[in-house]
């Protein structure tokens, strides 16, 4: 919350006020859909682009500084680059993820959100992204050693694996290592231990996300390292 | 002073859309004021406020009602100053008690994850050592097989130090010496070939499973064939206490022990080819050497061989050196020898009487053939 109260509302820039994206196919596989007019601006994790009309621009460029991308590169499962998407005239944009789940969008209005590695998917050009350290507990849970924070005005989008829902944390909350995709930041993150030290490294439910607020956070109804085991056992 | 200072924060109610809004944050005299952007005021008395810390940050300060139905949260860095100037300073005790026991919280995790670490660190190397000294201790139980394979892939993995000697009186002279030794070593199974190699060297050496090279400088330089064969007790004692396998695995560690343990040598004999064109096979510590000494000792005595001919030599070597610059190959690889004239007269004085009989070879005939083939 280092944003003063005082900032702007959103401005009208001689254009219409917002560009027009619906999220499709949801919950499983979702994709956005964008309407750019000329003077819309998008900007989209490197690799989320599916399809675009043939007009559209797309421009790279690093997402923060050179060093942060690199280290968010080896650590933070982002994407080193991030692509810039705009348009002369009237063209379309869709926008997707690599695994199935859904996308959620959220309108910063000044406000700051934490994502988890891998979760950012696009945003408007008011949003600032930014590298914040997410400490050595999270790296030994397996949530990575980097957060991506995201903060400003405009519109958020993140990609989950699964569904997602959000939850209204008001005390403490145990998600399991894996699902958690984003936070808000009055929410403080810790890694534990499900059980005893013994039934953490043998039962199953080792490392576990610990959650305290009060905020809202969201969470994926799948995760990764899941999928992985249950192919591996299938293979 | 009151009001002077704002803060960027935030509230968390009921009555908000949402729940939450960004707030500007005020100290008042009796209370935390906070204004969120569409107007909405929100106090909580001093006397009504818990306090807490955390946020993702780590450092968010969180004012609550007793109720938990209204927070003001703040992270501004100069926020806990102000509130201990503005609110007394049983707020700033409250607030070091909280940070206190959240940071040993987190404590308690990272001790768990440093002990975790170092449990993991110690099961890795005291499983590396275990293994390597599991091998070690089992070199007994590898068949002696193994060191003839070894020795035969680094024999045939090098090139021979000089032209090879095939006469008779000379090679027959050696196998005769290796002959009469052969029957008291100690580890059996091994077989023992000589090979005489022309180079003015004065050296020797015995390969793992026996192929023996002794260059004719060694027996053009010796004073009697009982001197040679105390120089030969000693190589033979390398390959009988099997010295050369037991430097590659104490040099290559775990991938050769776990190849022993798991019973496969063809690693081994790969590495060992690679390892004969250099002096890995042949150079050993100084451990090695003395159990080598002592070792050839107990050889010569039992086969009625005076040890003290293997003394006698090391005397001549130390004699010779500044006068022989070719004594230094056999000193590069066998130091100390004032050392080690004491290791065998020490040895010699612990054993039983023995009646010694020399060796049956006319030393003259063979020293007179070196000359007529040529030996350097
Ligand atoms: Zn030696």
């Amino acid at each position: 919350m280092s944003q003063p109260h005082s900032v702007l509302p959103p401005v009208c820039r001689n254009r219409r006020f917002i560009i027009e994206a619906t999220t499709r196919n949801r919950p499983s596989f979702a994709n956005i859909h964008i309407k750019l007019e000329p003077g819309d601006k998008i900007i989209a994790e490197a690799d989320a682009m599916a399809s675009m009309s043939a007009n559209v621009q797309m421009q790279t460029r690093w997402s923060g500084g050179v060093m942060k991308a690199v280290l968010k590169r080896v650590f933070g499962g982002e994407s080193l680059f991030v692509n810039e998407f705009s348009a002369p005239a009237p063209a379309e944009l869709v926008l997707t993820q690599p695994f199935p789940g859904d996308i959620e969008s959220i309108d910063l209005k000044g406000n700051t959100l934490f994502l988890q590695p891998g979760a950012f998917l696009a945003c408007e050009p008011g949003v600032t992204l930014g590298l914040g350290w997410a400490g050595m507990a999270s790296f030994v849970g397996g949530e990575g050693l980097f957060r991506l924070k995201v903060s400003g005005n405009g519109r958020v989008w993140f990609s989950a694996y699964g569904g997602i829902f959000t939850r209204e944390i008001t005390d403490e909350y145990i998600v399991d290592t894996g699902h958690l995709v984003a936070y808000e930041p009055t929410i403080n993150i810790r890694v534990g231990m499900a059980g005893g030290i013994f039934s953490s490294f043998f039962g199953g439910e080792g490392l576990v996300t610990k959650v305290r607020g009060p905020g809202r956070i969201y969470m994926q109804s799948r995760n990764f390292s899941g999928l992985t085991a249950w192919m591996n056992a299938h293979l | 002073m009151y009001g002077a200072e704002e803060f960027a924060g935030g509230v968390f109610h009921q009555s908000i859309e949402g729940g939450r809004a960004t707030a500007t944050i005020e100290l008042t005299a009796s209370g935390v004021k906070a204004v969120t952007s569409t107007g909405q005021t929100f106090e909580i008395r001093y006397q009504d406020c818990a306090l807490d810390v955390g946020g993702a940050s780590g450092r968010m300060v969180f004012l609550r009602t007793m109720d938990r139905r209204l927070t003001i949260f703040c992270e501004d860095r100069r926020f806990p100053k102000a509130l201990e100037m503005d609110a007394g300073p049983e707020f700033a005790e409250q607030l070091a008690t909280v940070q206190k026991s959240r940071w040993r919280e987190g404590f308690q995790w990272r001790m768990w994850l440093a002990v975790g670490t170092a449990v993991c660190l110690l099961c890795l190397v005291g499983g590396y050592y275990a293994l390597l000294w599991t091998a070690k201790s089992s070199i007994g139980a590898i068949p002696v097989s193994a060191d003839i394979q070894i020795g035969k892939a680094a024999f045939d993995a090098r090139t021979l130090e000089g032209p090879q000697v095939t006469d008779r009186v000379v090679v027959d002279a050696v196998k005769a010496m290796v002959a009469r030794l052969e029957p008291h070593a100690e580890l059996k199974g091994l077989t023992f070939d000589v090979y005489v190699v022309n180079s003015s060297d004065i050296n020797a050496y015995c390969l793992p499973g026996g192929k023996i090279v002794v260059f004719t400088g060694l027996l053009k330089t010796a004073q009697s064939a009982e001197q040679v064969t105390g120089v030969l007790s000693h190589e033979m004692s390398h390959a009988i206490k099997r010295h050369g396998l037991r430097h590659v695995m104490e040099s290559m560690g775990i991938v050769v022990a776990v190849e022993l343990l798991v019973g496969d040598v063809g690693g081994l004999v790969s590495l060992a080819a690679d390892l004969g064109k250099s002096a890995a096979l042949t150079s050993y510590s100084r451990d090695a050497e003395t159990e080598a000494d002592v070792t050839g000792v107990k050889m010569l005595h039992a086969a009625a061989i005076d040890p003290l001919e293997l003394a006698g030599f090391f005397e001549l070597l130390k004699q010779q050196q500044p006068e022989f610059t070719a004594a230094i190959q056999w000193l590069s690889t066998h130091p100390q020898h004032d050392e080690r004239i004491a290791t065998v007269r020490g040895e010699v004085a612990k054993l039983p009487p023995q009646e010694y009989r020399g060796m049956e070879i006319d030393w003259e005939k063979l020293q007179q053939r070196l000359q007529e083939i040529g030996a350097e």
